[in-house]
């Protein structure tokens, strides 16, 4: 229902905005322009697909539950991705975009792992530099791991899955020479299944970037973001409620594009450092009190465009999260580190039924 | 135009395609605390009256009402041992508010089974009790009104030379003129029956569709059959042992379901006998948890689980199954009591937690 609600928005938007700029040109036309569409395929690995903590990994022999229906902590991954871009002419001298990019993340140890997602996106040219866009992503089944379920008399472990949506607006002004500032909102929502719902999270959150095309051939980003998670469902009347697991978390980064000329097009370079800090003082939550921790993420991306229309990528990841707490067995169990690589094939096909 | 992609932004902000799950578990809350100064053993209520086995503290006993908004009010403390005589007086670990007479019976586990008025609650008369020595060693007890003229206490006593126990049937004759003229009842004879001696580390008794079952520790369960004098049968009914490490620490009897709460977190066996006392049907339920008490009233069982609280389930009579309803997260637990379908008391070390359910 809420879906349909959405597709309305963006159609009201659409037309709306059409009614009301177009003149000369028929809408029929200003509609009928091609379709971008791009398809890749990604073959790669994932070193520890559960985020699984160095003493966990070390101790599964014993607790061999949490690997659910895994029979190794690491795995091989193939994504097959495809992306529709649509810029009809709703304005006459700025640009609209309509993307839709859906994944689908197949782990081939694990059948639970593997899932899909979605996102919409609209964009439209402003002014120089200034963009306004709409966004909109989901996940609507991801799975964690296997836990006990606190409000469950049966101690067995349950699967753990969440739905994962973001929706998101920014806007983006120029500020000195081929730079621009770009300053973005979102709301994030995480909720987990029936068995775990005292993880719910809503998450909102404000992000400034700017980014810059001045120094070519670099191609330059930094951002800094703030957030503040709320446990919706803490003090709930369940048992596994009475946790409060709300959080503040901040985050910097950036990245650097080289666009070079030979063998390859392009390699990017990004880095993300996100602390959170936990709220709770609960001291008989030893898990979430006073907790503190820090995740960086490193990216390398290699990219070769070929004239057909192909295009090869390299794609490499590096996460660690470090946990701080009072209790040394709260920081060995929530730290872990891990990585992925993978190389992606893609052909970017247009898609004009009409001229 | 701007203005109205302002709003737009705003509405796309505001809106979200999903929603949240609902949770499974059971929705409660902790009314209240009632603090009874020493460990809550065991509760027993009876219209407005409340009557606690608080251990060290002895007994208490009070008046209370729920409100219309369900808030549990206490109108007064009929009873509470003073704060000098803490830990010297009685030791009260099982408590009986019978639906006769003003009275309730309170049993020290060590020493002997009282009885105390409601109209001279500061005063307390000693149930009759078998055997030469001064000392009733009870481990638990239960109560038979049915008779028009008796009470009848079946209570698992310890034998005197400690290697053995038994089931005391005791027979007291109710004095409707006495109660009639001074509002209180005098237990001052009994008729007394034991049965054959069993396993000295016995730990509960229950009563319930004319069975008695007996909580036989490592050896499983006992079970006698009540003759319609009230007496239990000469011989035992059925007996059979428990797979697992636990022991028997508790035993209810569900419309001819004997309930076994186990130990070292073995969980509650579920049995059902047939007409010769043999094991017809049994499944385990609350595995992973070592159960301290049962109660089961209407639809709703609660088991006292320790540290782990209270677990709750539903009772489905026509399939004789309890199905998974869950967890209250009381003090260390005791004992529970199914008050109706949305309250719950939890006797514990924190004292008595009443809960009310969200169905």
């Amino acid at each position: 229902m809420r879906s349909e609600k959405h597709l309305m928005l963006f159609a009201f938007l659409l037309f709306a905005g059409s009614f009301t700029i177009l003149q000369a040109q028929s809408l029929v036309n200003r509609l009928l322009t091609p379709v971008y569409i791009t398809s890749s395929m990604m073959f790669g690995y994932d070193s520890n697909v559960l985020k699984l903590s160095e003493n966990e990994i070390e101790t599964t022999g014993e607790n061999l539950w949490i690997l659910g229906d895994m029979d190794t902590f690491d795995s091989g991954m193939i994504r097959p991705a495809l992306k529709i871009e649509y810029s009809p002419v709703i304005f006459s001298d700025h640009e609209t975009r309509f993307t839709v990019d859906t994944r689908y993340t197949y782990y081939s140890q694990s059948q639970k792992k593997t899932y899909s997602s979605a996102s919409v996106k609209m964009e439209t040219h402003l002014w120089k530099y200034t963009w306004l866009k709409l966004g909109y992503s989901i996940q609507p089944d991801v799975y964690l791991r296997t836990f006990v379920d606190r409000d469950r008399i049966n101690q067995d472990p349950f699967t753990c899955t969440f739905a994962n949506e973001t929706v998101w607006s920014s806007i983006s002004f120029p500020i000195v020479r081929e730079t621009w500032i770009t300053g973005k909102v979102k709301q994030n929502n995480q909720y987990y299944n029936t068995s775990f719902t005292e993880f719910d999270i809503e998450k909102i959150g404000a992000e400034g970037r700017i980014t810059s095309v001045y120094f070519r051939p670099f191609h330059l980003s930094i951002f800094y973001a703030n957030a503040e998670g709320e446990n919706t469902s803490y003090n709930s009347g369940y048992i596994s409620t009475t946790f409060d697991r709300s959080y503040l978390e901040r985050s910097f980064g950036g990245y650097v594009k080289l666009h070079c000329k030979k063998w390859i097009n392009s390699i990017t370079q990004s880095i993300a450092v996100s602390q959170r800090f936990y709220q709770s003082e609960d001291s008989d939550d030893p898990i979430h009190s006073g907790r503190e921790q820090e995740e960086i993420l490193y990216r390398i991306f290699l990219k070769k465009e070929f004239q057909s229309g192909f295009a090869l990528e390299l794609n490499g990841n590096y996460r660690s999260r470090t946990t701080f707490s009072e209790f040394d067995w709260v920081e060995d169990l929530k730290s872990f580190s891990k990585f992925d690589f993978g190389i992606t094939i893609s052909n970017n096909t247009i898609l004009d039924l009409f001229y | 135009m701007n203005r109205f992609l302002v709003l737009l932004i705003l509405l796309f902000i505001g809106e979200s395609c999903i929603t949240p799950t609902e949770p499974v578990g059971v929705k409660s809350s902790l009314i209240t605390t009632l603090e009874t100064k020493g460990y809550c053993r065991e509760v027993d209520i009876r219209d407005s009256l409340l009557v606690v086995a608080a251990d060290e503290n002895g007994y208490a006993a009070y008046t209370f009402h729920f409100t219309e908004t369900d808030e549990f009010v206490i109108d007064s403390t009929l009873f509470e041992e003073s704060e000098s005589n803490m830990g010297i007086g009685y030791q009260a670990g099982a408590v009986t508010v019978p639906d006769r007479y003003n009275y309730f019976l309170f049993a020290d586990l060590n020493d002997a089974m009282y009885y105390v008025n409601f109209a001279d609650i500061d005063s307390l008369g000693r149930v009759p009790y078998p055997g030469s020595e001064n000392r009733d060693y009870i481990r638990g007890f239960c109560v038979d009104e049915e008779r028009e003229n008796n009470l009848i206490v079946y209570s698992l006593n310890r034998a005197e030379d400690g290697s053995s126990c038994f089931v005391s049937t005791r027979i007291l004759p109710y004095d409707a003129w006495f109660y009639e003229e001074t509002g209180k009842i005098d237990l001052w004879f009994a008729d007394f029956y034991s049965s054959v001696p069993f396993n000295m580390a016995a730990k509960d008794i229950a009563l319930g569709d004319s069975l008695l079952a007996v909580a036989n520790s490592q050896l499983g369960v006992l079970v006698f059959n009540q003759l319609e004098s009230g007496l239990l049968a000469d011989t035992v009914f059925s007996s059979y042992l428990i797979d697992g490490e636990g022991e028997v620490e508790s035993v209810e009897i569900v419309d001819g379901l004997v309930l076994a709460g186990m130990s070292k977190d073995e969980g509650c066996e579920v049995t059902l006998l047939d007409q010769n006392g043999n094991v017809d049907i049994s499944y385990r339920i609350a595995e992973g948890y070592s159960v301290q008490s049962i109660h089961c009233s209407g639809y709703l069982l609660a088991l006292g689980c320790g540290n782990d609280g209270v677990l709750l389930f539903e009772y489905s009579p026509i399939e004789k199954d309890f199905t998974e309803y869950g967890r209250l997260d009381a003090a260390y637990t005791y004992s529970a009591m199914v008050y109706d379908s949305k309250m719950i008391f939890a006797a514990t070390r924190d004292g008595l937690q009443i809960f009310q359910l969200e169905r």
